[in-house]
């Protein structure tokens, strides 16, 4: 066996280890994540329902939306990969 | 046959002034890692993706000097990596990594100037040379990518005008010896006594100039674990700090062993470097291309307590200036409308007339906008945002025409977009020149990672401008999937549907990375490399997104998985996943049924050997493969023959050279690499030749 796959055997079980602890997910919790998706849908639901609203409307909720997600995710990082 | 490189896309943007200058506003860095002080007390920085050394006062407030060009020759570097002051002599150490060597260089309050470089002959032969620490007349490199038995790492002492003295295979005096896989960085405490960023590992090992373990006292393992990562260490007010020991902060331990807490508020920090003020420390964050002197008092670390250190200051403009790249992670063509529904020219349809319209709303938008910014006695801060607005805007709609009309722009075959995540944004290009990308969206929600065209079989209700593919993005810190559709009216990117969300539900995502569409059904794959598995989503006919299937475990097996990082799916109905920390790439049928698998661990730039391989791509029959650690793109015939190669480490973005390449796209023969270090998209063309 090479360093490559004891390494891996160990990074594997680390990964284990932090699960059983609870902190493997990610950046956001469950219920901040859900509460994303649900402004996502929000937006959905609004610009679908009116096809015909106004640009700066529409700007406006996607700003609003990337902002919300800033906000929550602010300081969070990719670290892949 | 083979891999050549054609081009980069992404700006080069090292220009300073005459020097000295203002370090505020003139500043473009690019992934900068190391940092040191010197006996002026002046702050040296390797702006290492820019292949330069930078020094600035002890205030960082002037840049004074700058240092280096991209080569091999005296006074050269191949991304300049950490810096080392030598304690007594007007001496700075650069391990300068993709030459693979260290540069001896003195320097007055003027100038400096190359005395000598080592390591780099046959006798040594540094494959990595990473971290570097002084103690007593003698040198430790940290040599990352040496291949030894089975393949370990070592650290190689030299004196301190650079003679070879010996090396360090591993860390004897423990139970079994410890191996050293990857080190970075190193540090010195005032014993001397050596600690090793063990990244391989997520360790942090600590011994003598001889290679000798020294235990923590807590544990008595002369080792620290439990890490999430070990990127770097440092001995700072007599405390370990160790960066990327936790998720945006850096783990602090006694030099017992024991975990302190941690200063939180970071983002992706490498080194730290002890700064001559009371409490102040310098941190280079390299994806936020950035140097900060930051102050925090160690002692208020304790019980597992977080402290958030004081930002005394910061160098490093954004990265938004035009073209630039800043934390590029991904790239999607094949947005262009399919060539069977081109529209006729004889035959007007809705997508011209909405071209016609955009092409005349340009022009009088931009009278409207010259005729402002000629008026007399407008201020010059509004002048300056009219100008920007009108450019903004004439590069924003030049990319939606290019989707739309893409002969009257640009060569349709060449259009490509990019995740540009460290500014939440799409760019876009249709010529693939280097400074060619362009702003093309609203921005994008931070987390985005990966990218997908996606061009249902029928058009979805809903769906505003059916020729116009939608757009599959991956968000890694949110676990959501956000598909977007263009809208013509408004000339956006808005989201058509979304699913997913935090967990390891079947319905949820941790930490998604590569998409892959299915070129027959259309199903949407995603490398759910949190969840250890694949997932399968489909959008139907009512354009509504369902779980369709997930397969894979964590595990080294069949069907078992350890971070996936991205799939892709051919035609013949098979999934190819780079099974990144198994260091391989299996091949399921779109069931998740295994097929079969291919790879071995191990540095190789033409075979199957893989270290971390991240990204997949399949097309003509051939797997595209990208290889982090062996900084290789390789192709594979059905027979998982490796038929071809490119491999390169370096930062010169002459020679297609690779850092940290992540989600390879791969169209018409094309491969766009973006790396998301050297803030750029390498773009390479594929001759299959024979074996095609």
């Amino acid at each position: 066996m090479s360093v490559f796959a004891r390494a891996s055997a160990k990074r594997r079980k680390d990964r284990q280890q932090i699960e059983q602890q609870g902190n493997s997910m990610g950046a956001v919790s469950e219920a901040d994540s859900e509460e994303l998706l649900e402004t996502i849908r929000e937006v959905i639901r609004k610009t679908s329902a009116d096809p015909k609203m106004d640009r700066e409307a529409a700007v406006e909720h996607l700003n609003r939306l990337q902002e919300k997600h800033h906000k929550l995710l602010s300081g969070k990082c990719i670290t892949g990969p | 046959m083979g891999i050549q490189f054609k081009s980069h896309l992404g700006s080069v943007d090292h220009s300073l002034p005459a020097l000295p200058v203002s370090a505020s506003g003139n500043l473009s860095l690019n992934t900068p890692v190391g940092s040191c002080v010197d006996h002026y007390g002046r702050v040296w920085l390797a702006d290492t993706a820019h292949n330069r050394l930078l020094v600035l006062d002890a205030d960082l407030d002037t840049v004074l000097l700058s240092f280096g060009t991209v080569g091999n020759g005296d006074g050269q570097f191949n991304m300049p990596f950490r810096l080392l002051a030598h304690p007594d002599k007007q001496l700075i150490y650069v391990t300068d990594i993709g030459n693979y060597r260290v540069h001896i260089l003195s320097y007055d309050e003027d100038n400096i100037s190359p005395v000598s470089t080592f390591g780099d002959t046959p006798d040594v032969d540094l494959k990595g040379p990473n971290g570097i620490v002084y103690y007593q007349g003698k040198l430790c490199v940290a040599d990352e990518f040496y291949e030894g038995p089975d393949g370990v790492s070592r650290l190689v002492v030299f004196s301190d005008e650079g003679d070879y003295l010996y090396d360090i295979h591993q860390i004897t005096g423990y139970k079994n010896p410890v191996e050293l896989l990857w080190p970075q960085g190193l540090s010195v405490d005032r014993q001397g006594r050596i600690y090793i960023a063990n990244t391989g590992f997520n360790t942090v090992v600590r011994c003598d100039w001889q290679g000798k373990g020294i235990p923590f006292s807590a544990t008595g393992k002369p080792y620290i674990d439990g890490l999430e990562l070990a990127r770097d260490v440092a001995i700072i007010q007599g405390k370990v700090l160790i960066t990327g020991g936790k998720a945006n902060a850096i783990s602090v331990y006694g030099q017992n062993g024991v975990s302190q807490g941690a200063l939180a508020g970071y983002f992706s920090p490498i080194q730290l470097t002890e700064f001559p003020q009371e409490n102040t420390f310098l941190v280079t964050e390299p994806i936020l291309a950035s140097l900060q002197l930051h102050k925090a008092n160690l002692k208020q670390v304790q019980r597992g307590r977080e402290v958030f250190p004081v930002v005394l200051t910061q160098i490093g403009d954004e990265r938004d200036r035009h073209g630039q790249l800043h934390f590029a992670t991904s790239a999607a063509g094949d947005v262009g409308p399919a060539q069977e529904n081109l529209p006729n020219e004889q035959s007007p349809t809705l997508m011209h007339w909405l071209a016609q319209q955009q092409m005349d709303q340009l022009e009088q938008q931009q009278e409207k906008f010259l005729k402002l910014t000629e008026m007399s006695g407008v201020p010059t801060w509004l002048n300056m945002g009219l100008n920007w607005q009108m450019e903004w805007m004439q590069r924003w709609q030049r990319s939606w025409l290019s989707l739309f009309i893409p002969s009257a722009v640009a060569d349709e075959d060449e259009s490509l977009w990019v995740v540009d995540a460290g500014n939440y944004q799409l760019q876009s290009t249709d010529n693939l020149k280097p400074n060619s990308l362009r702003s093309a969206s609203m921005p994008l929600l931070p987390g985005s990672l990966g990218i997908a065209a996606l061009t249902p079989l029928n058009p979805l209700p809903g769906q505003l401008a059916p020729d116009v593919p939608l757009l599959v993005v991956s968000n890694y810190l949110s676990g959501i999937v956000t598909i977007y559709q263009y809208h013509p009216f408004y000339r956006e990117l808005i989201p058509y549907t979304a699913f997913g969300a935090q967990g390891s539900a079947p319905w949820q995502l941790n930490k998604p990375q590569g998409l892959a569409i299915d070129p027959v059904s259309r199903d949407i794959f995603i490398a759910d490399s949190g969840n250890n598995r694949i997932v399968r989503w489909r959008l139907n006919g009512l354009g509504i997104a369902g779980l369709v299937d997930t397969f894979g475990t964590q595990g080294d097996g069949d069907n078992e998985f350890h971070t996936p990082s991205d799939i892709a799916v051919s035609e013949d109905g098979l999934c190819y996943i780079a099974d990144q920390f198994n260091h391989r790439i299996q091949i399921t049928t779109l069931e998740g049924q295994p097929v079969r698998r291919f790879g071995k661990p191990g540095y190789g730039t033409d075979d199957d050997h893989f270290l971390l391989p991240t990204s997949v791509e399949f097309e003509q029959g051939h797997l595209f493969v990208s290889d982090l650690v062996n900084r290789a793109v390789k192709v594979f015939d059905r027979n998982d023959e490796c038929v071809s190669s490119f491999a390169a480490f370096g930062a010169d973005s002459s020679k297609g050279q690779l850092w940290m390449p992540y989600l390879m796209h791969v169209r018409n023969q094309r491969i766009y690499l973006p790396d998301c270090a050297l803030n750029r998209v390498n773009v390479y063309h594929f001759e299959a030749g024979d074996q095609a």
